[in-house]
């Protein structure tokens, strides 16, 4: 019995909204699930699943993590990296690097059993929500981009994402060491677990350099003003003043100290590096240096060559550090897939990871892992844009 | 020294606020939307901005205009494909909400897209920078220009509405659609106009926003809560009162940072929000309620 006043809709009418939704319905389902490499899995393929973000608030980023994962797993399969004659097929989904679409996407690959790895998650508290599912699941999980600390947990996640506090570390004390600075003040995204472990690196370094500590300013991931912690930051009278938040945050916070004239030594993370960055700050970013692990100007070896030319000619433009990163990761999975034999199961993917302690040539040049982490400590660069034009140049001091 | 710095900091930030809330509340009191898409027309105020001076090198107040007249259209179209067929049949305040978060996150993956989602900034040398010494403190021109804009903005929106014969009909729309029409007005003509004036001025906030930083795609979304407990504040349907809560809200976010924590900022200024509720239900000069909508 119907109760309001819209009238009833003819059969036919309402059949074709039905199939018209139906139709809908298919093809987003369809679409939901993309496949990077075209061929269904088969005994000659072994699939990966890859967490993607190339949607939603940091889909800049994310585009190159999955750019250079696209790059690794054609290298891999073209020169017969794994040296079993076998193929890897990416299954992308995405989740926007949202903690809740992540962890569903997560579930989805796997809950799909041909899906011997995954790998993801840029934000440690995306990273904080595929883990637990990865390890219930006990498929091995390689995150490429979370910096918070104790994500790495054998035999099921690991991590190849270079670290940064370790670069921070180096960036501070090298700093400190070549322009003589005797007190420093930080401005730090405070509401970010993996931005506040960055910045106590970044104050190791500088109390292993003897800098007095004049202090903290907070900073939150939703704060789009940045000159009354620059004004804060400024009245410390420091010598220099390092920088720690995500792009962004990272980005005003200079940019407001820029404006406010201050004129002591600016520093901060890895952050700030990706393509299209410098151009939306220049003159607040010249001459600030961060560090990298990976410098497309500078490849550390052939493998890392090859990946440069490989991702310019398919991207149109130079891979950065994220595109290194996403390239790293499933790198590394093939490389686990190659120790594995003919084992490329999930237990057999995990137990070659778990038994991994070094890698040669990688496009770091050689690393290491100790507790599923990766370590190329000694591929830590320096360096700064250079105005007008937005180069990565090895930093000097200015005097 | 640093309390008055601050201080400035405060109230120009609060500048834009207050012209966000004043936007916000346009649309509230004519039209009974509490409209979420509100922040992506600051977004669109700045991101046309951004890409009209980047192409084009025309003049920064040019490129501004542009960017408040794009942000207005931006507004006048999710009216009319979110808004009006929801008006025609009837729907009340929820569908209202949920078609405007729908139109949120559709308008801000255009832009997401257009931008690859990476942050930009006005090219050097087009939006005002630097600082002007006012006696011994010395303030960024985009504070400078934020304040100003705010107090000729919104006197000229507050004289609009209450002064002239646009605004009366506004307002009586928003009253009462059918009275308003049985007296000649076209309430069609003065819902337009009214979303063409909240989008251009919650444009303007946006250009504000952005100029001397990096922004991106989700600039306006961190006005939307400033710029909603702004109006409910100083009380829906009321310009003056939009104002003074945007003003407040700048002031008491940018010192409780300072001077207890950013970590807080938010519980003091929204645990403020409570405390005037509490006092005004209606908000400060506010005497519209939700009754209406």
């Amino acid at each position: 019995m119907r109760i309001d006043s819209t009238p009833v809709r003819p059969g036919p009418r309402r059949n074709r909204r039905l199939v018209a939704v139906a139709l809908t319905v298919l093809a987003m389902t369809a679409s939901g699930c993309a496949k990077d490499g075209g061929a269904g899995a088969d005994g000659d393929t072994v699939r990966i699943g890859m967490i993607v973000a190339e949607t939603g608030p940091i889909a800049g980023a994310g585009k190159t993590f999955a750019n250079g994962a696209r790059i690794a797993a054609a290298q891999v399969n073209a020169d017969d990296l794994m040296d079993n004659g076998k193929k890897i097929e990416l299954v992308a989904k995405e989740g926007s690097e949202d903690p809740a679409k992540s962890a569903s996407v997560a579930a989805q690959l796997a809950a799909d059993k041909s899906i011997v790895g995954i790998t993801c998650c840029i934000l440690s508290t995306v990273a904080g929500a595929a883990k637990p599912i990865a390890e219930k699941q006990k498929v091995p999980l390689m995150l490429w981009g979370a910096t918070d600390v104790d994500l790495a947990d054998p035999p099921y996640v690991f991590r190849t994402v270079t670290m940064p506090q370790p670069a921070n570390e180096k960036v501070s004390q090298t700093v400190a060491e070549q322009t003589g600075i005797k007190s420093v003040a930080y401005g730090v995204m405070t509401d970010n677990s993996g931005i506040v472990s960055q910045a106590e690196a970044f104050v190791s370094g500088m109390n292993d350099a003897g800098v007095q500590d004049l202090g903290t300013v907070e900073t939150l991931s939703t704060t789009t003003n940045f000159t009354s912690a620059a004004t804060d930051l400024i009245q410390k009278d420091s010598d220099a003043i390092v920088v720690a938040g995500t792009q962004s945050n990272a980005v005003g916070l200079i940019a407001a100290l820029h404006d406010k004239g201050y004129d002591g030594q600016v520093i901060t993370g890895e952050t700030i590096s990706g393509s299209g960055v410098f151009k939306s700050q220049p003159d607040a970013l010249a001459s600030v240096p961060f560090p990298v692990y990976f410098l497309s100007d500078q490849p550390a070896n052939d493998a890392a060559k090859a990946f440069v030319e490989a991702y310019t000619k398919e991207y149109g433009e130079a891979p950065d550090g994220y595109a290194a990163q996403g390239y790293n990761a499933i790198y590394t999975l093939a490389m686990g897939l190659k120790a594995a034999g003919d084992d490329t199961t999930r237990a057999g993917l995990s137990k070659a990871l778990d038994g991994m302690t070094e890698l040669k040539d990688t496009i770091y040049g050689d690393v290491t892992f100790d507790g599923g982490q990766l370590n190329a400590t000694s591929a830590v660069q320096i360096v700064n844009y250079t105005a007008p034009d937005g180069d990565i140049a090895a930093w000097k001091p200015a005097n | 020294m640093l309390l008055l710095e601050q201080l400035i900091n405060g109230i120009c930030t609060g500048a834009i606020y207050a012209l966000f809330a004043v936007g916000f509340g346009i649309v509230f009191s004519t039209m009974q939307i509490l409209n979420l898409a509100q922040g992506v027309y600051a977004t669109y105020g700045a991101m046309i901005t951004y890409f009209v001076l980047d192409e084009s090198g025309l003049p920064f107040w040019l490129a501004a205009i542009l960017g408040v007249i794009g942000a207005g259209l931006v507004a006048v179209l999710v009216d009319q494909v979110a808004f009006e067929p929801l008006r025609r049949r009837g729907v009340q305040l929820l569908g209202a909400v949920i078609a405007s978060i729908g139109m949120w996150i559709a308008l801000r993956e255009v832009l997401s897209i257009a931008t690859e989602a990476t942050p930009v900034g006005f090219p050097p040398g087009t939006a005002p920078r630097g600082q002007i010494s006012i006696g011994p403190i010395d303030v960024l021109q985009t504070q400078v220009l934020a304040v100003v804009c705010a107090v000729v903005v919104i006197s000229a929106v507050y004289f609009l509405l209450h002064r002239t014969n646009v605004g009366s009909a506004i307002r009586a729309v928003g009253f009462d659609k059918r009275s308003a029409q049985i007296t000649g007005i076209s309430p069609q003509a003065m819902i337009i106009g009214a979303a063409m004036l909240s989008g251009a001025v919650t444009g303007l906030a946006g250009i504000l926003m952005a100029g001397g930083q990096s922004f991106n795609f989700n600039l306006g979304d961190a006005l939307l809560l400033q710029g909603f407990a702004a109006v409910v504040i100083g009380g829906m349907g009321d310009v003056r009162g939009s104002a003074i809560g945007g003003l407040f809200i700048g002031v008491v976010q940018t010192l409780s940072a300072s001077y207890i924590s950013a970590s807080y900022q938010d519980a003091i200024t929204f645990g403020l929000v409570l405390v005037v509720l509490l006092w005004r239900p209606t908000g400060l000069l506010g005497s519209a309620d939700f009754q209406r909508a």
